[in-house]
């Protein structure tokens, strides 16, 4: 599916218009079409998109556990509830990304560690200190100032 | 608020100072979407709570702000106008009023930098600097960032990356943004055409205001849209790539006029700076176009040389509260215009005089 490229919303309008000669295409939202011009109220309503089986499945009423929000007043508000509704709604989320962006996975300048992996490190290492378990706590220090993530067996703990 | 009144009559540095390719771009700003990981996003969280969550941050940020020597303001405290010069300041977006409880924001000494509470996210971290530099603004932004991530716990998932109110935000949580002043390729009727390229390429194109703006004295900001999937030094290089672009294309179109419509072009620089410097009414709007036209036959050299950063600062200080908060009193319309007039002609006297002592 393509994306309004004016406002990043599910396109409803194709348009080509010829501009100095040179072709251009446009993908637009019902609102932004009317916002140019290219589409009157009355017009665009005569050719809603068809509902994909997919937004009509089940996956409407899913509800995140955090805060509660449902994919259906996610998609009416076009925004996410809270930080846990990504978890949540992981594969619908994942999809969306992908239509906005072309890309679903966030890339990283640095190839240190992530800031959740710094903060599970931080936290092991308040740990070993208050446990009095220095020898921990120094390889800990150690991985953090030398920018690596969490060993991968403290990493499994939950 | 006196502390807002002594910034109306400062300049902001990030405008008024001269940077790379600052004859057409005058500014570059990055802006850092964060969240808090343990509550909801600003839109679906009652006011009692979002400033329960603002003071949170505010607390846990204390020492970091007064460090650097930041100042908060929190948006209920503050009058309407003083919440209308943040705006014109460029601190705060206009959706920004569109609610006042609960919402606030933190302002380096320099106005370089900028932190809005509970805008559509949670913090919005913002830096400035000055022509087209965004990586400057990106070193800074990401900088401030990462000093309040170490306080307050941000939300960010290994697949997603920072995680934002609005899916289009997810990723880098960031957009970066240069502001060009496109005045030859509105005189030579080529701006649609360039304005739409960019549009074709997913880039957002608005006016000095932002989002619904439209295009004060042929200024325009430029931005990218994708903010996943790319490293910011990867979107940065491209909007790098894509502004120099459009830069090159003014400086075209100003060649163009200079070669073969110089006496026309005069005219109309000779004619703005004629009416800036004895007009005795000015609105917002006519100071904008008319000073556009000052500022490009300044750097076309038709007109002497002057202060710079007086120029620049224009485009900000003209504006309506601006006007008021110096003055330290509301004004209507038409008195608006006559000290607009009369500020703007001292002004200009002192960026010519300014120029002159160098």
């Amino acid at each position: 599916m393509t994306h309004c490229q004016d406002c990043d919303q599910p396109a409803r309008v194709r348009v080509t218009e010829i501009v100095h000669g040179e072709k251009h295409e446009l993908s637009l939202c019902s609102n932004c079409a009317r916002r140019r011009g290219v589409l009157t109220p009355a017009s665009a309503s005569i050719s809603p998109a068809a509902p994909t089986a997919e937004s009509r499945s089940r996956s409407l009423t899913l509800r995140c556990a955090h805060c509660g929000t449902s994919v259906a007043t996610m998609r009416r508000q076009g925004r996410v509830g809270c930080p846990h509704c990504y978890r949540s709604f992981r594969p619908q989320l994942r999809r969306l990304l992908q239509r906005i962006h072309g890309e679903t996975r966030h890339r990283t300048q640095e190839s240190g560690p992530s800031p959740q992996a710094l903060r599970t490190l931080r936290g092991q290492l308040r740990e070993a200190i208050e446990r009095e378990e220095y020898e921990r706590a120094a390889q800990l220090r150690d991985r953090i100032a030398r920018g690596e993530g969490p060993s991968p067996e403290t990493q499994a703990k939950p | 608020m006196t502390e807002l009144r002594a910034m109306s009559r400062r300049q902001a540095p990030w405008i008024a100072q001269p940077g790379p390719e600052s004859d057409i771009a005058l500014s570059s700003r990055v802006r850092l979407a964060r969240n808090l990981e343990q509550s909801r996003f600003t839109h679906i969280t009652p006011a009692d709570e979002l400033c329960e969550l603002r003071e949170g941050v505010l607390v846990a940020c204390a020492e970091l702000v007064a460090e650097r020597g930041g100042q908060v303001w929190r948006m209920e405290d503050l009058e309407d106008l003083q919440r209308r010069f943040l705006v014109e300041r460029h601190l705060v977006s206009v959706d920004f009023l569109q609610y006042i409880l609960g919402r606030g924001v933190i302002v380096g000494p320099d106005e370089d930098e900028a932190i809005m509470l509970n805008e559509e996210d949670h913090l919005r971290v913002q830096a400035f600097s000055p022509g087209l530099s965004p990586h400057r603004a990106l070193a800074r932004a990401r900088e401030l960032a990462e000093s309040v991530g170490q306080v307050v716990p941000l939300a960010y998932d290994e697949e997603f990356g920072y995680l934002t109110a609005c899916p289009t935000n997810v990723g880098t949580g960031m957009r970066a943004s240069v502001l060009v002043h496109l005045a030859g390729l509105g005189i030579t009727g080529d701006l649609d055409r360039v304005l739409h390229s960019l549009r074709r390429l997913r880039y957002t194109v608005r006016g000095f205001y932002g989002e619904g703006s439209d295009a004060l004295g042929s200024l325009f900001q430029v931005s990218h849209s994708v903010t996943l999937g790319r490293t910011e030094d990867e979107i940065l290089e491209e909007l790098l790539h894509h502004t120099r672009k459009v830069i090159s294309c003014e400086r075209r179109a100003r060649s163009v006029l200079l070669q073969k419509d110089l006496k026309r072009l005069e005219d109309r620089v000779a004619r703005a700076w004629g009416l800036l410097r004895s007009c005795r009414l000015l609105s917002t709007r006519e100071a904008f176009e008319l000073l556009s036209d000052v500022r490009m036959g300044t750097m076309l050299k038709i007109l002497p040389r002057m202060d710079e950063s007086i120029l620049n600062t224009l485009l900000i200080s003209v504006q309506s509260a601006h006007l008021q908060l110096a003055a330290g009193r509301s004004m209507d319309a038409a008195e608006r215009d006559e000290v607009r007039a009369d500020y703007v002609r001292e002004q200009l006297s002192q960026a010519v005089e300014g120029d002159e002592d160098r």
